[in-house]
């Protein structure tokens, strides 16, 4: 496979992932606006902070209201963290590697990219919005779906694999350490509906069934850190998505930094224990997990995506 | 009923499906009938059904004034044009005779020039054409076939004879079209196919493949063939990635290969660097070797011709094979038949004059008004003027030019190029249209079944290019008596 080709794998899949998880998150904290008593919601710089796009928010000067929040994650064009960016992006590099995808993958995101286009601004109210993030969440799975019962498991099959993993990686440890330090920081009387934020966190991973039936029905902010921090069961853990990745490159040669990498970071989440999540030690591994996935990528396309004389 | 077809007649140029008298030809019948027989509004669900397909499949054509989206979709007409498959047999004859003849012809003036030397073909028409790439003199590709993928421009005039308009060997566009074109009328139009006998198309990447491999340099059992693309942003991506993925090999920019110190060359993969054997390019001569051509180029590979010369790489088409499909060239082509085959054109061609022969030149400045003049290196209907369609100042600024440098230009009788039905905004309208099919010459050579053909959207139009805001229709070679 063209090391230039693998790399522009690797970032389809990940924007796509990151494409998915806006639909989610942005869905979840929707519906949690609504359970929350009028006095308790959590603001909605917070969904700003998960995505790390506070400040770039703020450098706009728009008024921080429910809609212009919106307007900026799913539907601007000028924000490179928005939906309708990331799906764009997605798009561009499954273009420029259509040759070694399957024709089903190129329609299917093909057409995710003229839905958000066709749809994206008239969703931002909140009568349309559901349905339509529905959709995207939607259309992302049939690509997925479409690798996993159609690809070789070769390069095109392990880079797209990574780039997914390492997204959904990034967005899990920012969720975490976003919301236990606001609910960390909220006053005693606003914490009595914490529950339905970890619930709300676990129904935006699409978890909250798994973790009722694996912990138990009532949600503490611990149980649903450390569920979706280490339980090896889960796809969408921090460690089932490290220990993938993993194997993923264990199949490649010049792996040997990216192995080494990876063990660390699955050290870390291993070792985590969410009940002292304010102890330096589990201020670290946070640290380090949040990390990751810049760091990652940077030594993937200094050893594998750059193209090097032989 | 209301039908969009019903006040539809033949026109004063040859009708593709109708017949003088409005009644249509064999091998149109069925499906002028199935056309007749529809409502409007079934018409324009068929026509809205053929505009999703085609964005759900992301065919495009990106035009360079475009707003830069290049997935902007090709306007593609639903109503097929049909052409007899005894009739097509003898132009596909005449096609093959015509580019055997013309790789003869490159193949000698990069060697001993005979045809120079016997003074069939004046030297200087040759020598000082832009497309004459010195670098290439004394190369012989496999089988002498220089042009390995040509793309023929042929109209029909008035008694529905086809002519041959234009010689593409340089790296002709449009096959992907014909192919996706034939997908989009089997999903909107599949009843049709039950009752009519056409000739498939889809086995062209499968053609182009095995003439690719029959140029292999480096005996092996499954040679390493991939596209070189100068990348997303060519009008024609879309058919570099569709040829590619239709024929299971990678596709490469320029980054991805380099030329190793023995001379072969190689591209960079995930596993390291790996041999490639054949290289079929769709980038512009000048930009494929900095070391020789263009030095600015960055899309091209650093020492490639020094790898083809050397026969460690095949390139497909060969450098240098434009230096055939000049305008002036164009002349010269029934000469050049004759030449070396010893045989007469059966394809002719049309009527042109040279600027460079001073009485031609005379009759053009006189006649400038019922002529086409065209620039000899120009592709894509751009810099040429349409004599009855312009204007006394444009005529002056072209006869200026003309006078100027005459190597530059011909002029050739405006054509009374053949017209078929057409959809256009609920109406069928009869719409000019050309043919571009498709020759392969390796070890053997072989035309597609019909090709592409484009039409000219606007009414009384001679203009068909994609670039000029033409669109396509899917072409049927139909066997008669079905």
């Amino acid at each position: 496979m063209l090391a230039q080709v693998a790399g522009r794998i690797f970032w389809m899949s990940r924007y796509l992932e990151r494409s998915e998880s806006i639909a989610r998150i942005v869905n979840a904290y929707s519906q949690l606006i609504m359970d929350l008593p009028k006095g308790t919601e959590l603001e909605w710089s917070t969904i700003l902070k998960k995505f790390g796009l506070e400040q770039a928010f703020r450098s706009r000067e728009l008024y921080l209201t429910e809609y212009a929040v919106i307007q900026f994650l799913i539907a601007s064009i000028n924000n490179n963290s928005s939906l309708k960016y990331s799906v764009k992006k997605a798009q561009e590099n499954a273009r420029i590697s259509r040759t070694v995808l399957t024709e089903e993958v190129w329609e299917s995101i093909n057409e995710l990219q003229i839905y958000v286009n066709e749809s994206a601004d008239r969703s931002v109210p909140r009568k349309n919005r559901y349905l339509f993030l529905d959709g995207v969440v939607g259309r992302c799975q049939m690509v997925n779906g479409l690798m996993i019962t159609n690809q070789c498991r070769d390069h095109v099959y392990r880079f797209s694999k990574i780039g997914h993993l390492l997204e959904r990686i990034d967005l899990s440890v920012r969720t975490i350490d976003t919301l236990s330090s606001v609910t960390h920081t909220r006053n005693a009387q606003d914490n009595a509906f914490d529950t339905l934020i970890w619930a709300g966190m676990l129904r935006a991973l699409s978890t909250l069934g798994m973790y009722r039936r694996a912990v138990g029905p009532m949600v503490d902010a611990p149980s649903a850190i450390n569920f979706v921090m280490s339980e090896e069961s889960l796809p969408r853990s921090i460690i089932f998505c490290l220990k993938s990745i993993r194997s993923a490159i264990s199949d490649l040669k010049n792996n040997s930094r990216l192995l080494g990498f990876v063990d660390t970071a699955i050290k870390s989440a291993s070792t985590f224990n969410a009940s002292r999540i304010r102890s330096k030690k589990s201020q670290q591994s946070i640290a380090r997990l949040y990390n990751f996935t810049q760091k990652f990528t940077q030594v993937a396309t200094q050893t594998l995506f750059l193209p090097k004389k032989t | 009923m209301k039908n969009a077809w019903i006040n539809y007649k033949a026109s004063d140029f040859f009708d593709e499906l109708l017949t003088s008298n409005s009644n249509p030809r064999i091998a149109a019948r069925a499906l002028v009938k199935y056309f007749k027989g529809i409502s409007r509004e079934e018409m324009e669900q068929r026509a809205s059904a053929a505009r999703l397909a085609i964005r759900d499949m992301g065919g495009c054509f990106s035009l360079a004034s475009d707003d830069g989206d290049p997935d902007r979709p090709w306007p593609f007409d639903i109503i097929p044009r049909t052409i007899g498959s005894e009739t097509w047999s003898a132009v596909a004859l005449g096609l093959k005779q015509r580019t055997k003849a013309l790789n003869l012809f490159i193949d000698d003036i990069y060697n001993s020039q005979n045809i120079l030397a016997a003074g069939v073909v004046p030297a200087d028409a040759v020598l000082k054409s832009p497309n004459f790439k010195s670098a290439c003199l004394g190369v012989s590709p496999p089988f002498k076939a220089w042009a390995n993928i040509c793309g023929t421009d042929l109209v029909r005039d008035e008694s529905g004879s086809f002519l041959v308009l234009e010689d593409n060997l340089r790296i002709p566009s449009g096959v992907a079209y014909m192919l996706e074109n034939r997908e989009v009328t089997k999903r909107v139009l599949p009843e049709l196919f039950r009752n009519y006998s056409i000739v498939p198309v889809d086995d062209y990447p499968l053609k182009l493949y095995q003439m690719l491999v029959s140029l292999s340099p480096n005996k092996v059992k499954r040679p390493v063939i991939v596209i070189l693309t100068p990348g997303i942003y060519n009008s024609a991506y879309f058919e570099h990635a569709f040829l590619a993925e239709s024929m299971g090999i990678e596709l490469v920019e320029g980054t991805d290969l380099f030329v190793g110190k023995d001379n072969f060359v190689y591209m960079h993969t995930i596993d390291g660097a790996i041999k490639v054997d054949v290289i079929y390019r769709r980038i512009d001569d000048d930009y494929l070797d900095p070391e020789v051509f263009r030095a600015d180029s960055v899309v091209g590979v650093p020492g490639l011709m020094r790898s083809w010369k050397a026969k460690k790489v095949a390139i497909a088409n060969s450098p240098g094979s434009g230096v055939a499909d000049d305008k002036l060239i164009y002349t010269f082509v029934p000469k050049i038949i004759n030449y070396y085959l010893k045989e007469e054109p059966i394809l002719p061609s049309v009527p042109t004059y040279k600027c460079s022969d001073p009485d031609e030149l005379k009759i053009i400045k006189k006649n400038i008004k019922n002529l086409v003049v065209k620039p000899t290196d120009g592709a894509g209907g751009k810099g040429l003027l349409v004599g009855s369609h312009s204007t006394l100042t444009e005529r002056t600024e072209f006869k200026r030019l003309i006078s100027k440098s005459p190597r530059r230009y011909i002029a050739q009788p405006i054509l009374k190029l053949s017209t078929s039905p057409t959809y256009i905004d609920k109406h069928v309208e009869p719409r000019h249209l050309d043919l571009r099919p498709f020759i392969l010459n390796g070890a053997n050579s072989w035309v597609t079944p019909g090709g592409l053909t484009r039409v000219a959207l606007k009414e009384g139009s001679l203009v068909v290019n994609s670039s000029q805001g033409g669109g396509s229709k899917d072409t049927w070679i139909v066997e008669e008596g079905t």
